[in-house]
């Protein structure tokens, strides 16, 4: 999985971060100023950098150097939303800027762009018993092939891509029928049930109360 | 039209009215008595050759009584006419004598009399009159008188050529045409450099006038002269002066309201980007309890941390808009109940407070006066070692004031940070601020503080030897 380091001074950001990140699958590696975050990146080298543009000892434009020589693509992260810093940062290189307070769901479509602009995604994909061919559109449950509909299919890689977090219906709606849909909340409903009976999801697909759904792996 | 024009045009139009008027009325004048001069001299003339002849004609009738000359007065004068005249000009004076008919009886005159001759209506016997005439392109004075040659008279008339005089007129007036034109070009050049010169002032007045109004602050007027408009080129710039410093100091004023923002939007959104994420995390994360606890603690004290900044906050902006109540108090004694609220911190770091303040009553605000010091005091407890010493001084400063001083021995501030200490949001050591949820906003209050009780707070402090604040409070 893609390791990625945050650094980011204030402990709760980070810690909120880290979580996401795990609960999507990732794995994180933490660093609160830029002389721990120089200490870590001599140990090992991460698919993406989340970097804090205000750090305690450095401006996170200095650290930037050193990771663009590395190579290493990076996403700024700040509470600065001026123009002038959005620019400087995208000018030395970022692949991205967010701004906070931002939302985790975001946070983690923004990586996963980044993700795969720098490295070719696998085409084929797995998820516990699930083999998925993103070049064949094809998905194998224990080897056996599973018929599914186009947006059978884009709900079911939504949910995998966003495992263990709960997904409201009209977010679903959003991202799978595209956002001037007008359809009701229903049809997510529909196609849920079909998803949970053609994979063997009964039990994986939880509802939750009042919002929506979330995909839970076995771990 | 421009100002230099007017001036310009004025006292050009006005030379030319008065200098032509002058000039008219003096060759006019001139003409005039020339003319009567001339007259005068004609009549005198005249008279003189009218008794010359009656005296002859006399001296003639006298003899001829004698020896029986046989001869009339016509005769006379035609035969002897003549001789009065050569001790004149001959081309100037002539004579022409009448009968009483008014047939020529002599004349000298070469000229063509017209019929219209109204010198020669002359009434009593020693009546003269005299006329001016044009004959044949050249002007003559005519003068008449009766002439009574014993029991005949006659008319003599003497003329004068006075061309001349008209002559010296028109040259006159000629040449003055030619003066005026010279002076009128001398005077037009001579007036235009002048004015041109002397509103030098004024148009670089306009110049730098309109560079201020256009944002060039800057900008300021030669002055090259101590008159009225020199004085009023020193006003200008220190107009434009005053101007300038003010616009400073807006800009100045704009500059850090503009960071103040920055920063008090960063430090909101940092705790609301905790808060945010973490109760997204709870609603749609699968339960679990350690992560419940932690989001939840985390939520709790990043919302008592935007808690206290707004405490602080509303510190900052109360105090800066209040008129507190002021009462007399004893310093010393607010020192005194300070040591005490301190005493957990300092218990914790085992650091000795030590409160040396001299007895001293002045008008202050006793709760604002408190969270000054104790704000201060709680700098020095931070930036003091485990079993530090922090010393609170107070001492009378006789005729002056009032100096406290709060002196620890901790890390200090570097020279470069000094300055910047008192502006909100600005910490030192962001690390350990963040720690002790601090905002770096103590001493912006502090410095409110201050100048609501009209002091004066100046720091002094070496890396690793400590800070010193002195405060100073004026009688």
């Amino acid at each position: 999985m893609d390791n990625i380091l945050i650094i980011e001074d204030d402990k709760a950001i980070s810690d909120l971060i880290l979580w996401n990140l795990e609960l999507a699958g990732y794995k994180g590696q933490q660093a609160y100023s830029g002389k721990e975050a120089q200490e870590v990146l001599t140990g090992f080298n991460p698919q993406l950098v989340l970097l804090d543009i205000s750090l305690p000892d450095m401006e996170g434009f200095e650290l930037m150097e050193l990771l663009m020589e590395k190579a290493l693509p990076v996403i700024f992260l700040t509470a600065r939303n001026s123009l002038s810093d959005k620019l400087k940062g995208l000018k030395m290189g970022a692949d991205d800027y967010i701004v906070k307070p931002f939302e985790a769901l975001e946070l983690l479509a923004r990586i996963e762009v980044v993700l795969r602009r720098n490295t070719r995604a696998p085409e084929v994909t797995r998820f516990e018993n699930l083999e998925i061919n993103t070049e064949e559109r094809s998905v194998r449950k224990d080897g056996t092939l599973v018929e599914l509909t186009m947006k059978e299919y884009e709900l079911m890689l939504l949910l995998i891509k966003h495992r263990n977090k709960a997904l409201s219906r009209e977010k679903i709606l959003e991202l799978v029928w595209s956002y001037d849909y007008l359809g009701e909340t229903r049809t997510v409903d529909i196609h849920i049930q079909k998803i949970r009976k053609k994979l063997g999801w009964e039990e994986q697909i939880k509802t939750v109360y009042k919002y929506g759904y979330r995909l839970e792996d076995k771990a | 039209m421009k100002l230099w024009q007017k001036v310009f045009l004025g006292t050009f139009l006005l030379f030319e009215v008065l200098f032509n008027t002058s000039s008219f009325y003096l060759i006019e004048h001139n003409f005039n008595s020339n003319l009567s001069a001339v007259i005068e001299r004609g009549l005198s003339e005249q008279m003189i050759i009218q008794s010359q002849v009656r005296t002859d004609w006399t001296y003639l009738s006298t003899l001829n009584g004698q020896i029986q000359l046989t001869s009339n007065a016509q005769d006379f004068l035609e035969n002897n006419a003549d001789k009065y005249t050569r001790f004149f000009n001959s081309n100037e004076v002539f004579l022409e004598i009448l009968d009483n008919h008014d047939k020529t009886v002599f004349t000298s005159f070469p000229g063509k009399n017209d019929k219209n001759r109204q010198e020669l209506n002359l009434s009593e016997s020693d009546d003269r009159k005299y006329i001016i005439r044009d004959v044949e392109g050249r002007t003559y004075l005519f003068i008449s008188g009766n002439l009574s040659l014993g029991a005949k008279a006659f008319k003599l008339i003497y003329i004068r050529d006075i061309s001349k005089t008209y002559q010296d007129k028109n040259s006159q007036v000629s040449l003055f045409f030619k003066i005026n034109i010279v002076i009128t070009i001398i005077l037009a050049g001579g007036l235009y450099l002048l004015i041109w010169y002397l509103t030098r002032s004024i148009r670089s007045l306009n110049e730098s006038a309109r560079a201020i109004a256009g944002g060039g602050y800057s900008q300021r007027v030669p002055i090259s002269s101590s008159d009225e408009i020199g004085i009023l080129a020193e006003n200008f710039n220190q107009m434009a002066e005053a101007v300038e410093s003010k616009v400073a100091e807006l800009e100045e004023t704009v500059k850090s309201r503009q960071l103040f923002i920055n920063y008090l939007t960063h430090e909101l959104k940092t705790p609301l980007t905790s808060i945010i994420g973490y109760a997204d995390l709870l609603r749609t994360a699968k339960y679990n309890e350690e992560t419940f606890f932690k989001a939840l603690t985390y939520i709790y004290s990043e919302g008592k941390r935007l808690e206290s900044l707004s405490f602080k906050l509303m510190d900052l902006i109360l105090i800066g808009n209040k008129k507190p109540e002021m009462e007399y108090m004893d310093i010393a004694v607010i020192c005194g109940e300070l040591e005490a609220a301190l005493k957990p911190q300092l218990e914790n770091k085992q650091i000795t407070l030590l409160v040396k303040a001299e007895s001293y009553t002045m008008l202050l605000e006793r709760d604002l006066f408190k969270l000054l010091c104790s704000n201060l005091l709680d700098n020095a407890i931070k930036a003091s070692d485990i079993g530090g010493q922090i010393v609170l001084r107070g001492s009378v400063i006789k005729d002056m004031g009032y100096v406290l001083d709060i002196q620890d021995h901790g890390v200090g501030i570097s020279s470069e940070n000094i300055s910047r200490i008192f502006e909100p949001f600005f910490v030192v050591d962001s690390i350990q601020s963040k720690a002790n949820h601090g905002f770096g906003l103590g001493l912006a209050i502090c410095a409110e503080i201050v100048r609501l009780h009209e002091g004066q707070i100046d720091v002094e402090s070496k890396l690793c030897e400590g800070t010193t604040v002195k405060i100073r409070f004026f009688k």
